[in-house]
């Protein structure tokens, strides 16, 4: 009797698995790139509010790398001084949120393809065990 | 009206789980889920994913117990980023890492060992406004990623000064 009813159920669920997936899918991983995207910037736009010491060291250490290229190492506080002297404090990271939102942007298609394609099978795998965990509970309370 | 944030709380032993969640619920800013090994902490963490797992989970902070016998802290820690490591653009669940070590040797294996997957750490037995001021922190500020970076810095800086101490009693 529960081997027939699989064999209905099967393909409604698959057809189900499909296009609850797919469109979930591409739902879902398009709000996780918003997800992302606002984490992110969140995370540097706090730095910056709440820990302007540690940002500006990050800041000044990020653009003293950048300075230094194929400079001498004997250079390198010279170049330092040079570069607090010239940002008494860090910007607000508007470079790291235009960064944030260019790979954002950049990532989204790939990430619509991925949840077009992990989203059936996320579906499918979810129904089909609790399936099996309703059949298995029922089971054993029919042998009680 | 505005859902509470969860926090999951791994902790073996159930009186203390029991108090530390009294101590969560108590502010009603939180609610606090318990879980007493690994392996069940995981469960609560499958059960709770949004958006059929591509979304960050619902369970906002886990405060973890680091001597557990059936998964351990840092078995569960390892395999929780493990899962999370698949996903690398998805927010990582902040771990409070809960122990009663109390040498210097012990918290710094501890937090080695952890590879700076944590975003915090507490020495048992806490104050409870310690305990509170990090949810503060990691829930409601959402400086988990700050707190775990400087705990990186923290743990590096550690690992240089004990390199010139034994360097400098070698040359001695």
């Amino acid at each position: 009797m529960s081997r027939s009813k699989s064999v209905i159920m099967l393909p409604l669920v698959l057809m189900w698995s499909l296009i609850y997936g797919v469109i979930g899918g591409l739902f879902f991983k398009s709000l996780s790139v918003y997800e992302f995207w606002m984490i992110s910037n969140r995370h540097h736009i706090r730095q910056w509010k709440r820990y302007p010491v540690r940002h500006y060291r990050q800041f000044t250490t990020a653009v003293l790398i950048g300075r230094m290229g194929a400079k001498a190492w004997s250079s390198l506080p010279i170049t330092r001084n040079q570069i607090t002297w010239e940002y008494a404090h860090a910007p607000f990271p508007y470079l790291v949120i235009l960064c944030n939102t260019l790979l954002a942007l950049l990532y989204l298609p790939f990430a619509l393809l991925s949840g077009a394609w992990n989203g059936p099978s996320f579906v499918f795998t979810r129904i089909w065990q609790k399936r099996t965990q309703a059949l298995t509970l029922g089971s054993g309370l029919q042998s009680q | 009206m505005k859902k509470k944030p969860l926090i999951l709380v791994v902790e073996d032993d159930r009186q203390q789980s029991d108090l530390v969640i009294e101590v969560i619920n108590e502010t009603e800013r939180y609610h606090a889920i318990p879980a007493y090994d690994g392996e069940e902490a995981l469960q609560i963490l499958k059960s709770h994913q949004r958006g059929f797992n591509f979304l960050s989970n619902k369970i906002e902070c886990i405060l973890l117990d680091w001597q557990m016998p059936k998964m351990n802290g840092e078995l569960f820690l390892k395999t929780l980023r493990n899962e999370e490591g698949n996903s690398p653009f998805k927010r990582h669940i902040p771990i409070v890492i809960c122990t009663a070590y109390h040498d210097k040797e012990r918290q710094a294996l501890a937090r080695d060992s952890t590879l700076g997957l944590a975003s915090g750490y507490i020495l048992k037995p806490f104050e409870e406004e310690e305990l509170l001021g990090l949810l503060e922190r990691i829930v409601i500020h959402k400086e988990a990623e700050i707190l775990r970076e400087i705990l990186i810095e923290r743990d590096q800086r550690w690992a240089r000064e004990l390199d010139r101490v034994s360097q400098r009693r070698e040359h001695d």
